[in-house]
């Protein structure tokens, strides 16, 4: 055990013997790390935020199908699906883009019927539209900022309708501490989204909220439907309904192809990392081979130079990782996540004035630690290897 | 008894088979008894420093074998060969010293596997530093040190494992009076402990009480 | 190197690997104040969102994959020929 603690501390030794070949190891295992461990937080805050909007969402959203694509739903569509037993709520949602602002902001407008609104948690500045007045706004934080939006003010006719253009009030700017979705978010009564889209009594989608227990029989009943369309015997529109545990696996499968395209970008980022990172370890070669030819004539046996070798490895790995978790975390949080935003979120500016959502993964943070170890392993000992292995003088030479 | 060290019919040769082919050594026969003192002289090339390194299981020879203790080194296991090194101890021209490293741990590394403390190979290297003259050079790093520093220093790393024999390139070269007293010095302390001395340098006469020379030319043994 | 300097390294490294490790203790837990701003949203709007886009362009489901069973730029280059839209990587729901 002394000895094996004496070795060990010879390999602490060893990484200061080296500084600067320390320093660039640490450095290029921190530069391969840093996105992976910020960009798997960034995927998993977006999993988080994306489940609650399952969870808080309706119990089935229904939407109509014509030619297999999404078509509007008529006013009518909302007392068919109310008369089917289960239902206890009906709400249409007309969700549409719209562009604003001199360069096109691609803007998600929402309309909601008005109703009671959540209470006890600030969402906005400003105040939400009130239920009968038409053209009041509220706008994302990303819109307000880009369009250079408060509350109070007027946006000039953006859409044009039967009834003419109208000016628009901005009553409400959402707070850029929610969930990421309000950014681009123009939130506003039902009837001035008909009216944006000129598209009367009509709505996207409903939101269908159940008795308990009968979601199932709610989905198969309203699924069976011939049509949804205002003239049964016309044009049929199929009915299209999600229940909430569709929607889960289809965000859970939006959240799995989005780790997939970031794993993807990681596996490129390390191909190329792995040769700097491995030269970086192997660097200083004639040196290495120079000390252990020292430590074969002095009587240290190959596995002691291996041990020392590897305490080496082990603490430069350790740096490394440590130092990639802290470096993330303070990029995703005071700083952020300026530049990271961009690449992970479509449509994000690179300082997104939002809050990009991130919540720090044990896992991968481990499985990306154990990798720098790895390669910094591969760097390392088999060089010791060798070493220690040939002649001492030679190695010596 | 056996010889504590033994070289039969050995020769080193480098680069064999080609056209630059080097014989450093040609069919060289040797016994060092214990507790002897042996020098190994002869001109620069001779071989001198390919004897100490075969001797000292440093290298391999091409032809012929080495026995340390009465046994064939080249059939030794490499934790063997770890433990014969263990009990010899070497110096050669500029040590070799690991550069960055202090000097009282450039002189204890090989106590490091041993299981040494800090505290006891600090006090054991500054013990032999003082006897080496070296004692205000403890914390330095070995590449702050002149060549003749350099030279002492090997010899203090030989002595630190308590060999029982030491195998010494040119250990009084480049060295001044004073230093050379103090080297000579230490070496009759470890041959009355016991030790078992071969040095190879360009001057015997400065070695007094040596019981035997052993003479290369161009590879060869003449005397 | 001074004698100490690889003990303070020790200690520097496990200083280091436990900054980390509260860091990452820390940031694996979701606040209670997100979380409750999330639900609030979400209620609000009658769930909305889950992809990893904040506008419908190009791709309506990589804002939000519940929105159509069908991708206008999947539609572009027609479902069943193995094109699929590189912001949602899904095929279509179909019922």
């Amino acid at each position: 055990m002394r000895s094996t603690l004496a070795v060990a501390r010879s390999g602490l030794s060893a990484v200061l013997l080296h500084p600067l070949r320390s320093a660039a190891i640490v450095a290029c295992a921190a530069a391969v790390l840093v996105p992976f461990v910020a960009g798997t937080a960034v995927s998993e805050g977006l999993g988080d935020q994306a489940a609650d909007a399952a969870r808080f969402g309706a119990d089935l959203v229904v939407t109509g199908e014509r030619f297999g694509l999404p078509a509007p739903l008529p006013g009518s569509a909302i007392e068919t699906v109310r008369r089917v037993p289960g239902v206890l709520s009906v709400r249409p949602r007309i969700v549409g883009t719209v562009p604003l602002g001199a360069a096109a902001e691609p803007a998600v407008l929402v309309g909601v019927e008005a109703g009671a609104f959540p209470g006890g948690v600030r969402l906005l500045e400003g105040r939400l539209f009130r239920e009968g007045a038409g053209n009041e706004l509220v706008v994302g934080s990303r819109l307000a900022r880009r369009l250079g939006l408060a509350p109070g003010a007027r946006l000039p006719p953006f859409y044009r309708n039967r009834g003419g253009e109208r000016v628009s009030e901005v009553v409400g700017v959402f707070r850029s501490d929610l969930p990421m979705w309000e950014a681009n978010l123009v939130l506003c009564s039902l009837e001035t989204a008909r009216a944006v889209f000129d598209e009367r009594g009509t709505a996207t989608e409903l939101l269908v909220d159940c008795r308990e227990g009968e979601e199932e029989a709610v989905r198969s009943a309203v699924a069976r439907l011939p049509t949804l369309a205002a003239d049964p015997s016309g044009e049929p529109l199929r009915p299209r309904v999600l229940t909430r545990a569709d929607l889960r696996a289809l965000l859970a499968g939006g959240a799995a192809s989005g780790q997939g395209v970031f794993a993807l970008h990681f596996v490129l980022l390390l191909a190329a990392a792995v040769p700097v990172l491995v030269v970086a370890s192997g660097a200083g070669l004639r040196e290495r081979r120079r000390e252990t030819g020292v430590l074969k004539m002095l009587g240290w046996g190959t596995d002691a130079v291996i041990l020392r070798a590897l305490v080496e490895s082990l603490v430069l790995a350790a740096a490394g990782a440590s130092l990639s978790i802290l470096l993330a975390a303070l990029w995703l949080g005071p700083l952020g996540a300026r530049g990271l935003a961009a690449v992970l979120l479509p449509g994000a500016d690179a300082d997104p004035g939002f809050a990009v959502p991130w919540r720090l993964a044990p896992g991968p943070a481990a499985a990306g630690a154990a990798l720098s170890l790895a390669l910094i392993l591969v760097g390392t000992i088999p060089a010791s290897a060798r070493a220690a292995s040939a002649e001492p003088l030679e190695a010596m030479r | 008894m056996t010889a504590l060290l033994e070289a039969r019919g050995v020769g080193r040769r480098f680069h064999a088979g080609t056209a630059a082919e080097v014989r450093a050594l040609d069919d060289v026969t040797l016994e060092v008894p214990r507790g002897s003192f042996l020098i190994v002289t002869g001109p620069s090339g001779s071989g001198k420093t390919t004897l100490l390194a075969l001797l000292g299981t440093l290298e391999r020879p091409t032809e012929g074998s080495v026995l340390f203790d009465g046994a064939d080194a080249a059939r030794l296991s490499e934790a063997s060969l770890s433990g014969a090194r263990r009990r010899m101890g070497f110096s050669f021209p500029g040590g070799p010293m690991i550069p960055r490293l202090p000097l009282w741990e450039n002189v204890t590394l090989g106590l490091v596997p041993r299981g040494e403390g800090v505290a006891a190979r600090r006090e054991i290297a500054r013990g032999l530093l003082a006897r080496l003259g070296l004692e205000g050079r403890l914390r330095s790093p070995a590449e702050e040190l002149s060549t003749g520093e350099v030279q002492r220093a090997a010899l203090a790393r030989a002595l630190a494992g308590r060999p029982e024999v030491l195998l010494l390139d040119e250990p009084i070269a480049n060295l001044d009076d004073g230093s050379r007293g103090l080297v000579l010095e230490a070496l009759d302390g470890f041959r009355r402990g016991g030790g078992t001395v071969v040095a190879a340098s360009h001057d015997p006469s400065a070695f007094p009480g040596t019981e035997a020379a052993c003479r290369l030319e161009a590879g060869r043994r003449v005397s | 190197m001074r004698d100490r300097a690889p003990m303070g390294l020790a200690v520097a490294a496990a200083a280091l690997v436990a900054a980390a490790t509260c860091v990452l203790v820390l940031g694996a837990r979701r606040p209670a104040e997100e979380a409750a701003r999330s639900e609030a949203f979400q209620r609000l709007v009658g769930g909305l969102g889950g992809g990893s886009a904040i506008s419908l362009a190009p791709c309506e489901r990589g804002f939000d994959p519940g929105l159509s069973g069908s991708c206008s730029l999947e539609t572009a280059y027609g479902h069943g020929n193995g094109a699929c839209c590189p912001h949602h990587s899904g095929p279509s729901l179909r019922r």
